[in-house]
């Protein structure tokens, strides 16, 4: 009986050990949802040269370099729900942003909220007798 | 009641000859022309071929739901630019030039293959600079991913592809994005291999579509091989589509209202086949796994979906997706089939055309022999039957072994070695037709089977919406429906001759689908409403024609009639040629 027992665990964290392998390897990109600002550190950046934005404003970019970042590190980074594709970071006293994708950092960085959730891609969409930007521009 | 028989060319009744008609050859003849005229006219003319596509449609859906393998899935991602990231990114429409090379730049770190952009880039726009997004391009390319770029389709535009001035040329491969009209309910079901339509895109300067241009280097195609595909639109689910969309189906009783009210394809599946990020995804914390096991080495198309833009693909599986998901499935076929990929119909006398008619002839040749065969086909098809059994045995084991052959083996020559067992299946269901006629049931059986039909629509309503809450509606029709039916007919109905048709038609289009002819799916459901239709107009004729020379036995003066005696000798002629079957000797 006893034996019977422990088989049935046995089999049991077998199935356990199994179901959770098998969620770990199905690769899913809802991370799970962290609400507040994170801070963490970039450790490298994944391409030669990234821009950081100056007040995050597009048309303020400066170029930076591995070897800038071998001057700065630990670098602190903060992420924000706002700017959510970018990080934020300190440099001369000012307030940059970095593109999210390009930096490395020491720990996964969970997304403040993930908007994609429960979206639906496939539909019928309402049918419009007018087409998107005409008439827009026209005063 | 006295039933008249066509003998030798005279119908009679009683012994007593009505009037001299057609022989029996001629009658047979006069039905083929009609029969083959009424198909023709049927399948031409947007008839039942186009009411039937759905349900034809619907079972390929679940065959296809099986079988399809997962090698394209895996091999592509879509980048979906949505409606709702625009606000997110403090985007508008259309998006500028610098998120765009944004998002090839975030590419550029996952380490694609490929990469297809599903914007066009054809007007000048005041106060952006292009040269980022060329930047971008150009560097996507130095990394070693082939760029695709969606050139416009329309003519007269500067640089022969179309699009606008300040891009590097070097660096991508200009694609043409047209996209087939739609076919009846089911959607857009071919893929252009180039604009060119009739004949391949041999000509160099014709410009390829994005699946066949990303795919052409992988499986080996020739510009020579490029035609006009048929899809197969996949219907796998994606672990990692579900991991963040939301896929919940429509539900049982709904699927079954739509499937009643409307056809079996108005409740389509939510999500799609194929792997899908959004650019958020991209663009947000770079993750490792989602690199290595969906992006890095796959082909990627980036692609949007707004509100109010146009760009939507409706498809036999799917409810309306953005356009970009055409070229990811077109190239998900090329993948999975490799040069085998489907060929559609083309103008002219096609390869497709050739088997549409073939299967329209064994259907009719079929209705002239069932029910009451004409005596020249059990004299023909009798003679089967003294076939030694030894050599019956051989045959049939011939047949079995090259079944075998076909489920084990991987050749091109599929469709060859099936083709053997299936015109033997004609052979042997042509030999049945001719030589056992439709027996009257009894009073014992006509109850036995009323019952029967009962418990049989009643189980299947039950398994129907067991099957369908638990593994959809693909299933449920595939594996309660269809078999329902068949079960059906061959219990109750006592109609084996119509399954055995259903079963050959369904091997022929099997076997048009395996290389190297390589059809798509072929409209089965069609045929057989067709043999169903033309078998009852047949019955009634037939009828018809004895009821008329009943009549003409009782009142054999033509002033009765109020016609001339030529005008009835003609109307006799003319029934003579409804009349079914013959009761001339068979020496067999």
């Amino acid at each position: 009986m006893t034996r019977r027992i422990e088989r049935w665990r046995e089999a049991a964290v077998a199935v356990l050990v199994l179901a959770g392998a098998s969620v770990a390897g199905a690769p899913a990109v809802s991370a799970q949802a962290t609400p507040g600002t994170e801070t963490f550190n970039i450790v490298g950046l994944r391409m030669n040269k990234v821009t950081l934005y100056k007040d995050c404003s597009m048309d303020k970019g400066v170029a930076f370099s591995r070897e800038d970042l071998e001057k700065r590190k630990p670098w602190r980074a903060t992420n924000d729900a706002k700017t959510a594709v970018y990080y934020w970071v300190k440099l001369d006293g000012g307030d940059y942003c970095v593109k999210a994708f390009a930096v490395e950092t020491d720990r996964v960085v969970p997304v403040v909220k993930d908007e994609e959730c429960r979206t639906r891609v496939a539909g019928r969409p309402p049918k419009t007798g007018a087409v998107r930007g005409v008439g827009e521009s026209c005063n | 009641m006295s039933r008249p028989v066509a003998h030798g060319g005279t119908i009679v009744s009683d012994s007593i000859a009505v009037s001299e008609g057609p022989s029996s050859s001629t009658r047979a003849l006069v039905q083929f022309v009609f029969l083959a005229a009424l198909g023709a006219l049927l399948f031409n003319f947007h008839g039942i071929s186009l009411h039937l596509t759905p349900w034809s449609q619907a079972i390929v859906n679940a065959i296809v739901k099986y079988t399809y393998d997962p090698t394209g899935q895996q091999k592509t991602l879509v980048v979906l630019f949505r409606e709702e990231n625009l606000a997110t990114l403090h985007e508008s429409f259309p998006i500028s030039y610098a998120r765009h090379a944004e998002v090839l730049e975030a590419l550029a770190v996952y380490e694609p293959a490929a990469v297809f952009v599903d914007f066009a880039f054809i007007d000048q726009r005041p106060g952006q600079d292009v040269a980022p997004l060329s930047e971008a391009i150009c560097s996507l390319r130095a990394s070693g991913v082939a760029v695709y770029l969606a050139a416009s389709p329309l003519p007269g535009k500067a640089g022969g592809d179309g699009l606008r001035d300040g891009l590097d040329r070097s660096c991508f491969t200009p694609v043409d994005v047209q996209m087939d009209t739609e076919i009846g309910s089911s959607g857009v079901l071919t893929y252009r291999a180039c604009k060119d339509l009739t004949g391949t895109c041999e000509p160099a300067g014709l410009v390829w579509t994005p699946a066949f241009a990303m795919a052409a280097p992988q499986v080996g195609l020739a510009r020579a091989d490029a035609q006009q595909m048929e899809i197969i639109w996949g219907n796998r689910a994606s672990a990692l589509n579900e991991s963040w969309m939301d896929c919940t189906s429509d539900g049982t009783f709904v699927h079954l209202r739509q499937m009643l009210k409307e056809n079996p394809l108005a409740s389509k599946r939510k999500c799609p086949h194929t792997n899908t990020i959004s650019v958020l995804h991209l663009l947000g914390h770079f993750d490792q796994k989602l690199k290595d096991q969906v992006v890095k080495g796959n082909a990627v198309f980036y692609g949007g979906s707004f509100e109010m833009a146009g760009d939507r693909v409706i498809s036999p599986v799917f409810d309306d997706l953005p356009g970009v998901y055409l070229h990811a499935m077109a190239y998900d076929n090329l993948l999975t089939f490799g040069k085998d990929f489907k060929r559609a119909e083309q103008h002219g006398l096609s390869l497709s055309r050739v088997v549409n008619g073939l299967l329209l002839l064994f259907t009719i040749v079929l209705l002239l022999l069932v029910d009451q065969p004409p005596a020249f086909a059990r004299r023909l098809l009798g003679r089967l039957g003294t076939v030694s059994p030894r050599i019956k045995w051989a045959t049939l084991a011939v047949a079995v072994a090259c079944v075998a052959l076909t489920a084990f083996t991987h050749t091109s020559l599929l469709a060859i070695l099936l083709l053997v067992p299936l015109l033997l299946g004609v052979v042997a269901l042509l030999h049945l037709a001719a030589t056992h006629p439709e027996r009257r049931p009894s009073a014992r059986q006509f109850l036995w089977s009323g019952l029967l039909g009962v418990m049989i629509l009643l189980g299947a309503v039950l398994l129907f919406l067991g099957v369908d809450a638990r593994y959809g509606i693909e299933a449920a029709l595939l594996l309660v429906l269809l078999p329902g039916y068949f079960v059906y007919k061959a219990l109750v109905a006592r109609d084996v001759l119509f399954v055995a048709t259903t079963v050959l038609l369904i091997g022929a289009a099997v076997v048009s689908f395996l290389p190297p002819i390589n059809l798509g799916p072929r409209n089965i459901v069609a045929y057989v409403a067709f043999f169903e239709v033309a078998r009852t107009l047949m019955r009634r004729a037939d009828s018809a024609a004895r009821r008329y020379f009943a009549l003409r036995r009782e009142q054999p003066d033509p002033a009765s009639w109020g016609v001339s005696a030529g005008i009835l000798r003609a109307m006799d002629w003319l029934f003579a040629l409804c009349i079914r079957g013959d009761d001339e000797e068979v020496h067999a």
